[in-house]
């Protein structure tokens, strides 16, 4: 194995050579990196002295987390695919070369042929730090046009609007008097056909306050004030709220509190009759519509400019490459005609380059396989494009868009008024803002001081696993054991320093301002003070609430849950293995299929909890169940939206966690193992009963893996995550914010490092309180069978 | 004496009818349980053979109505997942760790748990201590650490890593194991002058195959299901485990579903049929049971 590994390093190191290697760090799906490395080849053959090492990350999530730690860690790559937000995290911090003057001395890069909002937008302070290579405008509207048809519209040709109220007499020219023709009602008042849908929640939300021009802060560079309770953005969140939750012309949100959405599968069904989404649909549109279908854009606000959301993409060099002459020509080429050229044609990406997505390269046309020429109006995507509008904050702003995105969310699932929610927006908002302005970070870190303090840390640990002992005399013998007993904790030993170094190193953080590039600068008990201020965030302690209630259910539950299967599996039955397995099953799953999974499982409409609970067709009622949960938790008459609905998400995710019962079991499995079976058969001769047996010789004997259960228990259902952030993002109404959630939001979303570290030690400590209470208490009822004396 | 007889093979046949029952109740709580913890594998086997068109259009619940292989045969021969190497990785960063926690956490649970000396509760604290910093705030510092250590886009923190200890959690679990064993066989072993290493590698390691069967099976499936490790520690395409590379098939906007779960079943049936062949060492191990 060693030598596989050594025979491809020098392979690597051979090819290198005589050649300048440049490493490009992009996130692309499988399909597009086949483009993305013919790409690389294409330009290796034009210049035959560079090589392009592709690093493809494969999970837009954690891309940019990759890319700081390598920047952090000094090894950042010599060019990256940047996105709008990503660029900016870096362009921030001073990482990215500038391209102007590069831009300048390149008679062969025009930035006024790309689509102008591309290039302003990847600019930060002035300069440019990435060369645009695509745009895709998230407001394209996919619509089916059996469906306009049969409602006796005319097809939509992008000059249609939106206003507040169905206006008739303009029939097609009126988007939403479209999203109401085209919904349809059984004759029970079921809704059988939406108007509409957007690919994700937020973005139907976020399309509608961008076209109607509304601004929900002051400015974008350095906002200081919320416009939370303007009477226009009341007006707008409660239209918003009314297209799902009144007059039904969006589905009902069901997966609003999935990021995976099925508004696409229901497009293609033809059970929606507009889908906003991006061009990317195209791809799979083609393969799976049966009907016909186009596209057109989104419609302007009455009397306003047509504004839409979008994704841009383009491509940056680091600051470190020590090849800025080479990684500039690959820059030129991946964000130029050559790259956008085979992008377009596979149907990827709309190039940034303006006349080439004019071009039939990317637009229909005469020359375009007949594949491409679906739909017809494909070219539409050139005036979204030029609609595209962004919002770019600062990072000490993500935390309140975090607040309006969370709001429009539970505006969305219908949990609170929209006025309700949007004053508690602007008055949390304005304080967490307020304190934001006031943060001051500009003492430098006590470099020294640190490394003291780390040193004298140490050293406090070892005296304390010492000094109490010192006294203590040891018989010849006994030194002797102690002596051999640290061989067999070498390795562990050994271990330690890569664990406790990066732990004492985010202590030291801890008490600094550090947005992980940047040297971090002190801030005293800032972070810790801020963390118990419930007044200005109450995050925190929801957080703690929501944890707490979580690990106080789910711990018994799945110890009981474990421990029963456990001695079911325990039995003498046919087919043991192939039982202990399928119990199993749910633990062996690959991450990837676990979230589609549960959403398949919740979905109120599909799923099949409420399947069971209401019966496929809503007309069962499971032994009453149905209608008292309904009427308990959700709305009468209605299934349970499990993971929509504040009351209920927490009891799904606890289920979720049962469901991994079956590593629990093996645990216990193997505790059951170790009990001699002496006991048993003294227990038998005895005449002890089935539950006399088990209460006085398997439980006590047990007891060693319960204590453990119960303390790994513990740290695992206080450090709950990542369900809560694929599935929920922490809502609705923050009933999913655990702990962990609100660490991972500051630390990767805010980019406060040195406030996660305070969060994350606040919660060590509350982890090392509750193990120590378990520690003692476990004296009394955990009995060892070999204890030393 | 007749009477005597039949009453006792009467009881005998109402005992071992009675065993029956319990078996055939035994089987159908098994059965309704295990219709349960199957949902998730029926799931992903049924969208695995579906076509985009059918798994569009149709319940993820029904089973497909022209079930097609074509999904398996596009992930096992999709040049980025590259299935075999991919396969190849996965059980460099399976097998090695599983290899190396077995060995060293038994080591240094035997001293937590059979051994005397200085300041063993007091370390055993800091054991479970470093279970409890959440690892999202010593992701960045263990990264560069491991830069600092050249181990970026190498297996080294794998290999390395698992003959560290193989963590606290499995240090702790064989550790209550051990504690578990009587000590009536090591005394017996130390009066006859037998040294640790002898009584670890003789007199504990057999008797615990239980626990080590257990904790090989979460160090595979770890390593083998394995995300953020690989995704932050290895840049190359050709060192992606399958974890990683079938996340390629999950684009950035629209997912590929049929082709994600075909991947899935393909890494999920291997675990399964591995666990199954585990099966027999979780039976306690062989003669030297102690206690009697």
């Amino acid at each position: 194995m060693a030598a596989i590994f050594v025979a491809t390093l020098s392979s690597l190191i051979a090819v290198a050579r005589d050649k300048v290697t440049l490493r490009y760090v992009c996130t692309d799906s499988a399909e597009s990196l086949t483009v993305i490395q013919r790409i690389c080849a294409e330009f290796e053959a034009a210049h035959p002295d560079i090589h392009i090492k592709v690093e493809p990350v494969l999970s837009g999530t954690d891309y940019r987390n990759k890319l700081l730690a390598m920047t952090a860690a000094n090894l950042a790559p010599d060019l990256a695919r940047l996105g709008q937000n990503d660029f900016l995290s870096f362009a921030r911090r001073g990482v990215l070369v500038p391209l102007d003057d590069l831009v300048a001395s390149s008679p062969d890069v025009r930035l006024a042929d790309y689509y102008p909002n591309t290039v302003h937008y990847f600019r930060y302070g002035g300069p440019l730090y990435v060369l645009p290579r695509a745009t895709a405008p998230t407001g394209l509207i996919f619509y089916n046009k059996r469906l306009f048809r049969e409602a006796g519209l005319a097809y939509p040709d992008g000059n249609w609007t939106w206003a507040y109220k169905p206006r008739q007499e303009r029939g097609a020219a009126c988007f939403t008097n479209c999203l109401d023709k085209l919904t349809k009602r059984s004759a029970t008042g079921k809704v059988i056909q939406f108007g509409g849908g957007a690919a994700w929640p937020q973005l139907w939300f976020g399309t509608l306050v961008l076209s109607r021009g509304l601004s929900l802060w002051d400015n974008d560079e350095h906002p200081t004030k919320l416009n939370a309770t303007d009477p226009a953005v009341v007006e707008l969140f409660t239209f918003a709220s009314d297209t799902l939750n009144r007059y039904h012309w969006i589905p009902s949100m069901n997966d609003l509190s999935t990021n995976n959405s099925n508004i696409h599968d229901e497009f293609v069904k033809g059970h929606v009759a507009m889908m906003q989404s991006g061009a990317w649909e195209c791809l799979k549109l083609r393969k799976e519509m049966q009907d016909d279908w186009d596209v057109t854009t989104f419609p302007a606000y009455e009397g306003q400019p047509a504004r839409s959301p979008g994704e841009l993409t383009g491509t940056g060099i680091f600051a470190a490459t020590k090849h800025r002459a080479e990684a500039w020509e690959f820059c030129k080429w991946m964000s130029g005609v050559h790259g956008m050229i085979r992008l377009a044609e596979a149907g990827l990406d709309q190039p940034a380059l303006r006349s080439l997505a004019q071009s039939d390269v990317w637009s229909p046309g005469p020359t375009s396989p007949p594949e491409r020429r679906i739909p017809a109006h494909l070219g539409i995507t050139d005036a979204a494009a030029m609609s595209v509008t962004l919002h770019l904050t600062p990072e000490y702003f993500t935390d309140i868009v975090n607040l309006y995105d969370g709001a429009a969310y539970d505006v969305l699932t219908g949990v609170g008024t929209p006025l309700a929610r949007l004053q508690d927006v602007q008055e949390k908002g304005s304080k967490r803002l307020a304190f934001a302005l006031r943060r001051d970070a500009s003492k430098p870190y006590p470099f020294y001081p640190a490394v003291a303090t780390a040193c004298l840390i140490v050293l406090a640990g070892v005296l304390w696993v010492y000094l109490p002992e010192r006294k203590v005399k040891l018989t010849r013998k006994a030194r002797k054991e102690s002596r051999s007993a640290y061989l067999f904790l070498i390795p562990w030993l050994g271990g330690l320093g890569m664990t406790l170094g990066p732990m004492i190193y985010s202590f030291l953080v801890s008490f600094s301002d550090s947005d992980i590039i940047r040297a971090p600068k002190w801030v005293g008990l800032g972070n810790y003070v801020e963390a118990f201020d419930a007044g200005r965030d109450d995050t925190l302690l929801i957080s703690i609430k929501v944890t707490f209630a979580y690990a106080a259910v789910s711990i018994p539950l799945g110890i009981a849950l474990a421990l029963s299967l456990a001695l079911l599996l325990n039995q003498k039955v046919r087919g043991v293995p192939i039982w202990r397995a399928i119990y199993y099953i749910p633990s062996l799953t690959s991450g990837v299929a676990v979230s589609l999974i549960w959403m398949k499982v919740f979905n109120p409409e599909t799923g099949l909890l409420n399947g069971l609970i209401y019966g496929p067709d809503g007309a069962r009622n499971l032994l009453g169940l149905g209608t008292f949960l309904s009427n308990v938790a959700g709305t009468p008459g209605q299934p349970i939206n499990w993971l929509g609905n504040p009351k209920t998400v927490l009891p799904a995710f606890v289920l979720m966690g049962l469901w991994g019962a079956g590593g629990g079991t093996i645990i216990f499995l193997a505790g059951l193992q170790g009990i001699s079976p002496s006991y048993h058969e003294a227990a038998i001769l005895d005449g002890a009963s089935m539950w006399r047996k088990f209460r006085s010789v398997t439980l006590p004997l047990l007891t060693p893996t319960i204590f453990f259960s119960l303390i790994t228990g513990v740290i695992g259902a206080l450090q709950v995550f990542t369900q809560a952030f694929v599935m929920t993002s922490g809502g609705p109404d923050r009933a999913t914010m655990f702990y962990m959630l609100n660490l991972y939001n500051k630390a990767f979303g805010e980019l406060r490092m040195g406030y996660a570290s305070a969060l994350a030690w606040i919660l060590f400590v509350i982890i090392l309180i509750i193990t120590a209470i378990q520690l003692r208490g476990s004296k009394r009822w955990v009995h060892y069978e070999g204890e030393m004396k | 004496m007749n009477q005597g007889e039949s009453r006792f093979s009467q009881q005998a046949v109402r005992a071992k009818s009675l065993v029956e029952v319990n078996q055939v109740l035994l089987l159908i709580v098994l059965a309704a349980g295990a219709v349960l913890f199957m949902v998730p594998l029926y799931l992903m086997v049924a969208i695995s053979f579906k076509t985009e068109t059918e798994y569009a259009a149709t319940s993820p619940w029904i089973w497909p109505a022209h079930p097609t292989i074509q999904n398996y045969v596009t992930v096992l021969t999709d040049p980025h997942v590259n299935f075999a190497r991919a396969a190849v990785n996965t059980f460099i960063i399976a097998v090695i760790p599983t290899i190396g926690t077995v060995l060293t956490s038994a080591m240094v649970a035997f001293a937590f748990a059979r051994l005397q000396f200085r300041g063993r509760d007091r370390l055993f604290v800091v054991l479970l201590s470093t279970m409890m910093l959440p690892a999202a705030v010593t992701l960045i510092p263990s990264y560069v650490l491991n830069a600092k250590l050249g181990w970026i886009d190498t297996f080294y923190p794998w290999i390395v890593g698992a003959f560290l200890g193989g963590g606290a959690f499995n240090i702790f679990l064989v550790r209550q194991f051990m504690l578990g064993v009587s000590t009536e066989m090591d005394e017996a072993a130390r009066l006859d002058g037998a040294s640790n290493a002898t009584i670890f590698w003789r007199l504990m390691l057999p008797n615990c195959g239980p626990v080590l069967a257990t904790i090989s099976v979460f160090s595979f499936i770890g390593g083998f299901r394995d995300f953020m490790g690989p995704l932050m520690m290895l840049n190359s395409p050709e060192k992606q485990p399958l974890e990683l590379a079938l996340r390629g098939l999950q684009g950035a906007h629209s997912t590929q579903y049929n082709l994600l779960m075909a991947g899935a079943v393909l890494t999920t049936f291997p675990l399964i049929i591995m666990f199954l062949l585990c099966q027999r060492y979780f039976v306690r191990g062989i003669s030297l049971t102690g206690g009697k």
